[in-house]
């Protein structure tokens, strides 16, 4: 695998320079619509640059490796068509698996069954091609400079999964969707994904970002994924973050919830070099609830932020939001949170809290949970600790026989665990379970920058 | 009773909407609108200052034009543009130059209106041991009790007779907590300002009462610019209120104030304010923009700053009283009230910054918002590698009442080190029904009902308040939400 | 001369009817019970009384003292001498007992045009009722209801009724969730409260409590009306059969 052209100096005049390029290749080519998105989006990128610093939704989170070093997006024909892909990523049940590979869809490792009458699991590209009708009105954009990344993903993005369940469809087993980064050094991909539900439909879907074993591949991925929940659907929405040292990754969830809907989701990141998962949720009816559930856990220098944004534009919705990290090394932390409370949404009920232990001498977080409140009748609180774990259980197991290390180990399991116990009991659960034991499990000197 | 009274003290000051709107007829001495270098020359000359003082005002000067465009955007409020030419910059009573010596040399005039705050200043020298500097727009017109003080060493005065009578100290710690190109309203007193309170406690006193400064803007569009400077030497202690109150007019009024704390080892500074400056009327027309910078360091092992305010004035209120921990055990602590009603806005809090090991620090914050009013609170927490066990507890509460306002809190949460904890708690609510209900089955109207249960909900930082200010503040909450209530 | 007259009262909570043409006279000077099964509108009945948002009278009319009842605000009611015991007394953070309840015996004497008492004179009031209730002291000092066991709460409510002396007092389950003791406890603060110039409504499921306030006459309540009323011995009737062998009896109040 060669590396992509890097003449360019920072990853955002790789895309400046690489658009007219590549955009004819992109698929939905000639679709007037879509390609009116795609140059507004790449305009809007080009006017504002890369998210930085100065911007008060990026005051933690700086972008600077995507200005060391020309990320460019990866064109099909170099897109790794035989990836040496580990296929343990991923729950091990699922109902279906597409696997992406340098954000284009990869047939051999996929496995796709007939699902039930209701259920259609499909890619982007193809269903640009085949049912472009359906595809418009579906792709969320931007407003603002903090959401420069968000319209890259519009201008450049090539695949991604498309979920779609007819009213009353119902999925037990969950969807299991599998982005990997080849070993392209300095590649960047950006896929879109459309899960939409109609009224009463139930899914799970576990998005879950990695790398092959040994691949120590220096990608972006950038990926968005807008979720459209009908009146009374339920959506289980995992996504876990495993990719390895040397990557960057950015993705964002913008979730629309109908009247009665009930959104949980989960972010779990335990790779990268630097991650940044963002939830942008919308209640667009009544009655609604939004679980957001998180974990982080870092070590050496991973940087690895939670951002979210539930905005109660409606009456009696609930928000229950409960971020968990664990920070070794030089790991840093961040959560943000925003709960916004629109005039009139009376019966507002959003509850929101950070907890972040910090394991080293050198670790930090920093967390911004944020109210914004413009109705009276409301319920809403807050909470974020940081501290160290706990002394008085760490000498409680010790005393009982344990090493350190075990106690730690446990300790740390327990508070992670914690969060997972609370968002779900079944397979779901476990297989967070899993990749938090990985995590665990993992040598120090495994993952090095 | 240890409990002081709520209702009956609210009832009784019900008839006025804002009861300090009076203006005084006095004849001042005003400089012409605008700002330019004469201009900062010309007050310099006005108080007779040295040129060190001089130098510094034109420095600082210099370093605001350079910000322009840097006034700070950041806060949840909303103004048209401030024309900085259009304010006059220096306003004083014209009896000043003869500088009084005595209460019975200041214009009687002046004596009233403080009749009319109810701060009778004879009186209160007498009854309750409040030594009273009182800075009226620009210029300090009395400070009461000063002989008492003197005795032990406490120098309590005009800022302007400091920079005379001490300069070595004035330019020792000006500007040592709040650099001169801090912030751009920062700045800009730092150029301007006219006058303020001056506090020097030596080493191992115990102030023995509290001193306190009322702070009155009088003049039509002009600026006050007080700058305030308090130093507690180690071991020594004081406490400190200041109260402030404008006259009702119908053009936004910029007040733009530094106040600097510095203590030593082992002293305690406490710092109480009571802010009710005019907030317009109920249509949001006038009132006072209070841009204020306020911060305080503890320099010394096991100092302590403690900063109490209770803001229910102005039209905006844009401030954030800090601490910085910079020696080890040294405490910081915020407490905070602040309402809003019909169109006025606050965004307030505070930033503990925790430099040194075994610092800790509390943040108590209320905010109520009623009417169309925005209130937010906004705070930083941060924990530097080297504050080794600093120990952080937040609360920071938001009671709405009404469906046109808002309520908003942002904490900044910043941990460098482990060892650190730090904890923050906040909710959002309204006034429930069913305490409305008790409240009214046991006889109260709605209007006592919520200020009965306001003043519940801003207890913990009520109790921080110094006794004689506890009851004032308690009317000006009861004051600040008449009309919330249908 | 009656203290209260209720007649063919109608009331609705969310739209859904729960009084339903309730008649009931209490004169001066004398205790009535109410009982009935869970569900059959008691604490509607006093909701009403007391005048409480969402409790829509629809039909028929409350007269007390000879006057509209219903046309009075909440706290005009209290002024006017009507104190309703609540079932759930509310917690309000950070108002002390002692402040709230001066606030509210003044309102109520400043309404009847009398002299409002000042802290000396309310201080050795509320501590002589402390007392006789086996209260601590330190009850002014706490937020009202704030950290109170149930228990707690109900004698506040008592020490509340006997400070501020109502004209008319509706207690509201208030033997619910005590023991025996608090229970008579409280019933000894209700009877040193029953005076000539005063009544009152006790609203209760069981008859225990009517073992400790010996009422003058029992009302039985079933589906938002008074299906039966009678003397003392009534409740010992009901305490027998229960309330089941009521459905479908149907007598005169």
């Amino acid at each position: 695998m060669t590396a992509t052209t890097t003449d360019y100096a920072t990853t955002g005049d790789a895309h400046l320079q690489a658009f007219g390029r590549l955009a004819p290749g992109l698929p939905g080519r000639g679709i007037d619509w879509l390609d009116t998105l795609r140059r507004d989006a790449f305009q809007r990128f080009k006017d504002a640059g890369m998210p930085h610093r100065g911007l008060e939704a990026w005051k933690f989170t700086g972008l600077n490796v995507l200005a060391k070093h020309a990320f460019s997006p990866v064109p099909e024909a170099e897109a790794a068509a035989e990836a040496d892909a580990r296929s343990d990523f991923g729950p091990g049940e699922h109902a279906a698996k597409l696997v992406f590979v340098d954000g284009r869809f990869h047939v051999g490792l996929s496995r796709r069954p007939t699902l039930a009458k209701g259920i259609t699991i499909s890619t982007l590209a193809a269903a640009l091609t085949e049912t472009p009708g359906l595809m418009e009105g579906q792709f969320s954009a931007a407003n603002g400079a903090a959401g420069a990344l968000w319209d890259l993903n519009a201008a450049f993005m090539a695949d991604g999964a498309v979920v779609r369940l007819d009213p009353g469809a119902k999925l037990d087993k969950p969807i299991s969707l599998v982005f990997l980064s080849s070993g392209a050094k300095h590649g960047a991909h950006h896929v879109r994904n459309l899960v939409t539900l109609g009224a009463g439909a139930e899914a799970k879907v576990i998005e879950t970002y990695g790398e092959p074993s040994g691949a120590r591949a220096a990608a972006f991925s950038n990926a968005v994924t807008d979720v459209a929940l009908g009146e009374g659907a339920t959506l289980t929405h995992v996504r876990v973050q495993d990719l390895g040292p040397s990557a960057v990754h950015t993705a964002r969830a913008v979730v629309k919830i109908a009247k009665g809907a009930h959104y949980g989701s989960f972010a779990l990141a335990i790779g990268a070099a630097l991650s940044r998962q963002e939830t942008d949720a919308t209640f667009t009816g009544p009655d609604g609830v939004a679980r957001l559930f998180g974990a982080y856990l870092g070590r050496r220098r991973q940087h690895l932020d939670h951002t979210t944004r539930v905005d109660h534009a409606h009456p009696r919705c609930r928000t229950e939001e409960l971020f968990k990290g664990v920070l070794d090394g030089r790991a840093h932390g961040v959560f943000q949170g925003l709960v916004r409370v629109a005039p009139k949404a009376i019966g507002t009920d959003a509850r929101q809290k950070n907890q972040a232990l910090l394991l080293s001498d050198r670790a930090s977080a920093d967390t911004k949970p944020e109210l914004e409140i413009l109705a009276d009748d409301v319920k809403c609180t807050h909470g974020a600790t940081v501290s160290d774990l706990d002394a008085d259980g760490l000498f409680y197991l010790m005393a009982r026989g344990l090493s350190e290390a075990e106690a730690r180990r446990l300790l740390i399991a327990g508070f992670i665990g914690d969060v997972i116990d609370r968002f779900d009991h079944g397979a779901v659960a476990r297989h967070l379970t899993a990749c938090v034991a990985r995590w665990q499990d993992r040598d120090e000197g495994g993952f090095d920058d | 009773m240890s409990t002081p009274e709520t209702i009956d003290e609210v009832r009784a000051l019900t008839e006025a909407d804002y009861k300090f709107g009076f203006v005084t007829e006095l004849d001042q001495e005003i400089i012409p609108k605008g700002l330019n270098e004469d201009v900062v020359r010309l007050i310099s000359a006005k108080k007779n200052e040295p040129a060190w003082m001089l130098d510094w005002r034109l420095e600082s000067y210099a370093k605001w034009l350079g910000m322009q465009g840097e006034d700070p955007t950041w806060a949840k409020i909303s103004h048209p543009p401030i024309d900085f030419q259009d304010i006059r910059y220096y306003a004083a009573p014209k009896s000043e130059d003869d500088g009084p010596k005595s209460l019975d040399e200041i214009d009687p005039e002046i004596l009233a209106t403080y009749e009319k705050l109810g701060i009778p200043l004879k009186e209160q020298e007498v009854l309750s041991g409040v030594a009273v500097d009182a800075v009226f727009d620009s210029v300090s017109v009395a400070t009461t009790y000063k002989a008492k003080l003197a005795e032990l060493g406490v120098i309590f005065c005009p800022f302007s007779e400091a920079v005379a009578e001490h300069p070595e100290l004035v330019r020792k710690y000006l500007g040592a907590v709040v650099p001169q190109g801090d912030n751009f309203y920062a700045c800009l007193n730092s150029a301007v300002f006219s006058d303020g309170s001056f506090v020097f406690i030596p080493e191992g006193v115990r102030c023995p009462m509290e001193l306190s400064t009322y702070f009155r803007i009088n003049a039509a569009e002009t600026g006050q610019f007080e700058r305030t400077l308090i130093i507690a030497a180690p071991g020594s202690y004081v406490s400190y209120l200041e109260g402030c109150t404008a006259p009702m007019r119908d053009k936004n009024q910029l007040h733009a104030a530094v106040v600097e704390l510095i203590a030593l080892e082992d002293a305690e500074i406490k710092y109480s304010t009571i802010q009710n400056w005019y907030p317009g009327d109920a249509e949001g027309v006038g009132g006072i923009y209070n841009f204020v910078t306020k911060r305080g360091a503890c320099r010394g092992r096991n100092a302590k700053i403690s900063w109490t305010q209770v803001e229910t004035g102005a039209a905006i209120t844009w401030k954030y009283p800090s601490v910085l921990l910079e020696a080890e055990g040294a405490v910081g602590e915020f407490y905070s009230v602040a309402v809003t009603n019909n169109y006025q806005q606050a965004d307030t809090g505070t930033k503990m910054i925790h430099l040194a090991p075994n610092t800790t620090s509390t943040i108590i914050s209320k905010g109520i918002s009623a009417g169309r009013s925005q209130n937010t609170y906004r705070g930083l927490v941060r924990i530097n590698p080297k504050a080794h066990n600093a120990r952080n507890y937040t609360q920071c509460d938001s009671l709405l009442i009404g469906e046109e306002c808002g309520g908003h809190t942002v904490p900044y949460i910043q941990v460098r080190n482990r060892s650190a904890r730090v904890e923050h708690e906040a909710s959002a609510s309204k006034i429930s029904d069913d305490q409305m209900f008790y409240c009214q089955s046991r006889g109260l109207g709605a209007e006592d009902a919520v200020s009965l249960i306001v003043n519940g909900f801003c207890k913990e930082v009520m109790k921080q308040l110094p006794m004689e200010f506890a009851v004032e503040a308690q009317k000006l909450l009861g004051i600040s939400l008449e009309g919330s209530v249908g | 001369m009656n203290i209260l007259e209720i007649r063919n009262l109608h009331a609705s909570v969310d739209g859904i009817e729960i009084l339903k043409g309730l008649d009931l006279t209490l004169p001066v000077g004398e205790v009535h019970a109410i009982m009935g099964p869970n569900g059959s509108g008691k604490s509607t009945l006093a909701f009403v009384l007391a005048g409480r948002d969402g409790y829509d009278v629809t039909e028929g009319e409350v007269i007390y003292r000879g006057k509209d009842l219903l046309e009075l605000g909440i706290d005009e009611r209290a002024q006017a001498g009507v104190f309703l015991a609540l079932q759930y007394p509310v917690e309000i953070p950070g108002v002390a007992n002692s402040v709230f309840l001066k606030a509210a015996v003044n309102a109520q004497l400043r309404a009847r045009g009398e002299p409002e008492l000042d802290a000396m004179d309310f201080l050795k009031r509320a501590k002589g009722f402390l007392a006789e209730l086996e209260m601590d002291q330190e009850f002014l000092t706490r937020p009202i209801n704030v950290g109170f066991s149930g228990g707690e709460k109900k004698r506040n409510e008592i020490f509340q009724m006997a400070m501020i002396e109502p004209t008319l007092a509706v207690l509201d389950e208030t033997d619910s969730g005590l023991d025996i003791d608090a229970l008579r406890i409280v019933a000894d603060g209700v009877n040193r409260l029953r005076a000539a110039d005063r009544a009152m409504l006790v609203i209760t499921h069981y008859q225990r409590l009517l073992e400790h306030i010996v009422p003058d006459r029992v009302h039985v309540m079933a589906d938002g009306r008074i299906v039966r009323s009678g003397g003392k011995e009534l409740a010992l009737e009901l305490e027998e059969k229960g309330y089941a062998a009521l459905n479908g009896e149907k007598s005169a109040a």
